[in-house]
């Protein structure tokens, strides 16, 4: 029976170990990878071959380029300010909205004990350290997700920061309506979060 | 609101059809096994998302076909408006539309064709299982209120999150401080859902004393809760608060939560006594008819629109002495879909449109 060389099998192989991809995935993208030849190869392999010079930021856990990341080590950003998100991901769209002036810091990942994930899983100590009184944190802003998970895990970070330093603001994203949105189309639970929240104008 | 047509595409043992459904009652009849109930569950399915007699939406799709589909057009507050729930059993994926915009959560759909389902079975609400009473006024408040539907599937969730816990406690796995946060969310979560529940229970007898009394039948019901005295938000949360303080130690041991309004009943009354105890066989069917009458009524007041009556096989009902009664409540409602092996029993209801069906085959009679 044929089967494809062993060099084939074995890209196959850690190809279809990536998330979201199968193993009929994991076939197609091996072969596409052979059909494109060796320069494509090598530029794919050089890009892995970067991945170590990826690491975490000591202070906030983002992925970074150094020991430190660009925003925790950037002068003009306000220390005092932490922007508590799930993922990396979240971290460069708060960026793009240019409203957040403060750092961050990611959790990579939310409370959820289905799936085993619990506190101490998370980077939730690290964020504690940060938070005593020696370090200055005015406020904590939290960007997470109004899920149950979310919720769980941003009352839990409250309870915790405030037991550390009572002093610090503790803020969550409002829940409310999308901007262009009609109030019209808005749902009565959107709706009425929006109405609950409401600002002074 | 009413349904003006209906197709199901590779649904059960249809391939595909098409109805044109009128205001007033709209009889489909024929053997059993030849396919009435399909139609009714396919109404049934687009409107709240789950089938009543299938556990699986995969169980719904035609034998030898990957998905299945049910369009319907609808006036909904004197407006036309066509809905759309398709599902592909190979992805396990849903897609709903309405007037051919794609929305995302069925919180958005559900309660958009309000139904009420008749069945052979709803006489187990009176002598069944608890689960089987709370799934009566559940399915009855999140067909009006988003704001239920969606705690209630929070609060589901975060049951099944610490009841993990507890379970990881147990095996010393995990500890007791992880409670916490499940805690809060769900003192929260539980007081809202058996407010709102107690509240609909009120307006339910209500509507069965104004309503649905006559002289030989009185049908009330009562919340029943072992741990809940007070209905009132603050107390079920004072309430949940001490139990959590006092009865942790029970919990670890049976790795689930014994509080809240997953765990609570509905007490229902014939004629003052205890129905499941007390009432026959027939007691127990009559005050089952007359709890989904009042389930039809109380969403009309809550949405000021009827819904759509769906009564599975009929015939079964023929025979009960207060037809005369219930037929006359039926008339009220704006439209109605019947399946019956013996469309001449009907009687007192008089079909406005009648449907044979034959092996998968419906015509026109």
């Amino acid at each position: 029976m044929y089967t494809y060389p062993f060099k084939l099998e074995k890209l196959i192989n850690e190809i279809s170990k990536l998330p979201g991809i199968g193993p009929k995935m994991a076939e197609r993208t091996a072969i596409y990878i052979f059909k494109k030849g060796q320069p494509a190869a090598d530029a794919l392999s050089e890009a892995l071959g970067g991945i170590k010079d990826i690491k975490f930021c000591d202070i906030c856990g983002n992925i970074s380029a150094a020991g430190t990341c660009a925003v925790c080590s950037d002068e003009k950003r306000d220390k005092g300010a932490i922007c508590v998100v799930e993922s990396p991901e979240d971290v460069i769209t708060i960026e793009h909205t240019g409203k957040h002036s403060g750092v961050y810091h990611v959790l990579y990942g939310l409370i959820n004990p289905l799936n085993n994930i619990l506190p101490d899983n998370l980077k939730i100590r690290q964020l504690l350290k940060r938070s005593e009184k020696t370090e200055n944190i005015r406020e904590i802003i939290l960007a997470i997700n109004h899920t149950v998970e979310g919720d769980a895990t941003s009352l839990y970070i409250a309870d915790a920061v405030k037991t550390a330093n009572p002093d610090i603001k503790i803020t969550r994203l409002a829940k409310g309506l999308p901007t262009g949105s009609d109030i019209k189309y808005a749902d009565e639970i959107t709706l009425g979060q929006a109405i609950l929240e409401r600002k002074e104008i | 609101m009413y349904i003006k047509k209906i197709e199901l595409s590779n649904l059960r043992n249809y391939s595909s059809i098409e109805l044109d459904l009128v205001k007033g009652i709209n009889v489909f009849h024929g053997e059993n096994g030849s396919g009435k109930t399909n139609i009714i569950e396919g109404v049934y399915w687009l409107s709240i998302g789950k089938s009543f007699r299938a556990s699986d939406d995969k169980e719904i799709v035609k034998e030898g076909c990957d998905s299945c589909r049910v369009y319907s057009e609808a006036e909904v507050n004197g407006l036309d408006k066509m809905f759309s729930l398709e599902y592909s059993a190979d992805v396990r994926k849903k897609v709903i539309r309405i007037n051919n915009s794609r929305i995302k959560k069925m919180a958005d759909v559900i309660g958009e064709i309000p139904v009420v389902l008749f069945s052979p079975e709803d006489i187990q609400i009176v002598k069944g299982e608890p689960v089987l009473r709370r799934k009566y006024i559940d399915q009855m408040l999140c067909q009006v209120s988003r704001e239920y539907f969606e705690t209630l599937s929070k609060y589901l969730k975060e049951v099944s999150h610490r009841n993990y816990l507890l379970k990881g406690i147990k095996e010393k796995k995990v500890s007791v401080s992880n409670l916490g946060v499940w805690n809060e969310q769900i003192k929260i979560n539980g007081a809202f859902l058996i407010m709102k529940r107690f509240e609909a229970m009120q307006e339910l007898n209500s509507l069965l004393a104004s309503k649905l009394t006559s002289e030989k039948n009185d049908v009330s019901i009562n919340y029943l809760s072992k741990n809940f005295m007070s209905m009132k938000f603050d107390d079920v949360i004072y309430e949940y608060e001490n139990h959590f303080k006092t009865k942790i130690d029970e919990e670890i041991v049976r790795g689930t939560t014994l509080i809240g309004p997953h765990r609570d009943d509905i007490e229902i009354f014939y004629n003052g006594k205890n129905a499941k105890a007390f009432a026959s066989e027939g007691q127990q069917r009559v005050s089952a008819i007359l709890l989904k009458l009042a389930e039809g009524l109380f969403i009309r007041e809550r949405k000021n629109s009827y819904p759509v009556v769906l009564l599975d096989d009929f015939s079964s009902e023929l025979d009960n002495p207060n037809r005369g009664f219930i037929g006359r409540t039926l008339q009220q409602f704006k439209q109605i879909i019947i399946t019956t092996t013996y469309p001449e029993n009907l009687k007192e209801l008089t079909p406005a449109r009648m449907f044979h069906v034959e092996h998968g085959k419906v015509s026109l009679v």
